[in-house]
């Protein structure tokens, strides 16, 4: 065998052993496959969904200046109009809520037709710890109802999270209504910096529904 | 399989890509990137990518080289952007940790990876980690067939005086 070759076999196998220790986390093998469950074929500005490294490494925080400067939620709804769709169809928006540490500062997206009072909200992963400037994203489940939620962030300093890809659908065998949209938590304030240590508290409400969940993140660093 | 929903179709083959795709994308990503935070922030930036252009994949046997060569674009998208590599000073969970991190001879490896140039690790792990063709790593890499062999050549070269494998 050539000694190249050889040199090759070797580098293979030793990296193909080193790196079969390393496996995508279960909880973001489930979201990577609803992120591209949620992701139409067609493309639209990355920004506005879909983009995670864009959105984690700088763009959000330059909407979240425009947040701090006084547009506490930007909305838009390109797709489908302010109400439920039928299944299968997709709403996605964006909102850049700022937040303090202090007192909490929500911001929500359009008014969605909603209002069951028996909707159920999930939020996934109830807990996460990340390295400073990580950024994570969480899962929001909504069953028995359709509805923008709205998103709030209590902790240390302001951080800019959104929210986006919300998508609709008739439940597959019970028929109710089902959304899920998710949370970029962008691991940065609001001016930019990485987010200083320590637990943040995100709370998800819907309007006329008393169904509330959260999530903790614990930033080390 | 065409009688099946569109919406059932998408998720199968969101379930295919993830469980077939998913590791062998983070651990090559991981090879460009050497951070394992970038390399999945890299391998959710390069499955959207790809399940957006997922039409333009003609032939379904190529699936593995097209979906790697977007991994290794994204991946190298990242490293020009030269994000700065958080901290690593954070106790980590071993599902997180380095996957070097417990074998000394592969801590070795990974120094003697470190110590190449960005272009020439791309091509260990196009070519010799993903083992493409060279007409593969050379179209995911955007280099001439030639510009792949001998960039492999010199990596090699410098890994022989700095690396000695387990086995030898």
């Amino acid at each position: 065998m050539d000694p190249n070759e050889r040199l090759t076999e070797q580098l293979r196998g030793e990296l193909r052993r080193s790196l079969a220790q390393m496996r995508l986390d279960p909880e973001l093998r489930r979201a990577l496959k609803s992120q591209l469950l949620a992701t139409p074929a067609t493309r639209w500005p990355r920004w506005l969904g879909g983009g995670g490294g864009l959105a984690r490494h700088g763009v959000l925080v330059g909407v979240a200046g425009v947040a701090a400067a006084g547009l506490a939620a930007a909305v838009i709804v390109p797709l489908v109009g302010q109400h439920p769709a039928p299944s299968s169809s997709r709403q996605y928006f964006t909102l850049a809520p700022r937040v303090n540490a202090g007192g909490p500062h929500s911001a929500a997206a359009a008014p969605a037709s909603c209002g069951s009072a028996a909707l159920r909200l999930t939020v996934t992963p109830a807990r996460a710890t990340l390295a400073r400037g990580r950024s994570t994203r969480i899962s929001i489940d909504e069953t028995h109802g359709v509805c923008a939620p709205r998103v709030s962030v209590t902790g240390p300093a302001a951080v800019t999270v959104t929210v986006q890809s919300g998508v609709h659908s008739q439940g597959e065998a019970s028929g109710v209504p089902e959304a899920t949209f998710e949370i970029i938590w962008t691991g940065h304030t609001t001016k930019g910096g990485a987010l200083p240590p320590g637990r943040y508290r995100v709370t998800v409400t819907v309007p006329s529904s008393e169904a509330v969940a959260s999530a903790t993140i614990t930033v080390h660093g | 399989m065409s009688s099946r929903r569109p919406d059932a179709e998408a998720e199968a083959l969101a379930e295919r890509w993830v469980s077939l795709y998913g590791d062998i994308a983070l651990r090559t990503a991981y090879l460009f990137l050497r951070d394992r935070g970038r390399a999945e922030d890299c391998v959710q930036d390069a499955f959207v990518s790809a399940w957006r252009a997922r039409s333009s994949l003609r032939d379904p046997g190529a699936e593995r080289a097209w979906l790697m060569t977007i991994v290794a674009n994204t991946a190298r998208s990242h490293l020009r952007r030269r994000i700065p590599i958080p901290t690593d000073s954070v106790p980590q969970d071993p599902t997180t940790r380095d996957p070097f991190s417990d074998l000394a001879v592969a801590a070795d490896l990974r120094q003697a990876l470190d110590q190449l140039p960005a272009d020439q690790r791309e091509v260990i792990a196009m070519r010799v980690y993903l083992d493409l063709s060279v007409e593969e790593t050379a179209r995911a890499l955007k280099v001439a067939q030639g510009t792949v062999k001998s960039r492999l050549n010199r990596a090699l070269e410098a890994l022989r005086l700095i690396w000695i494998p387990t086995n030898d």
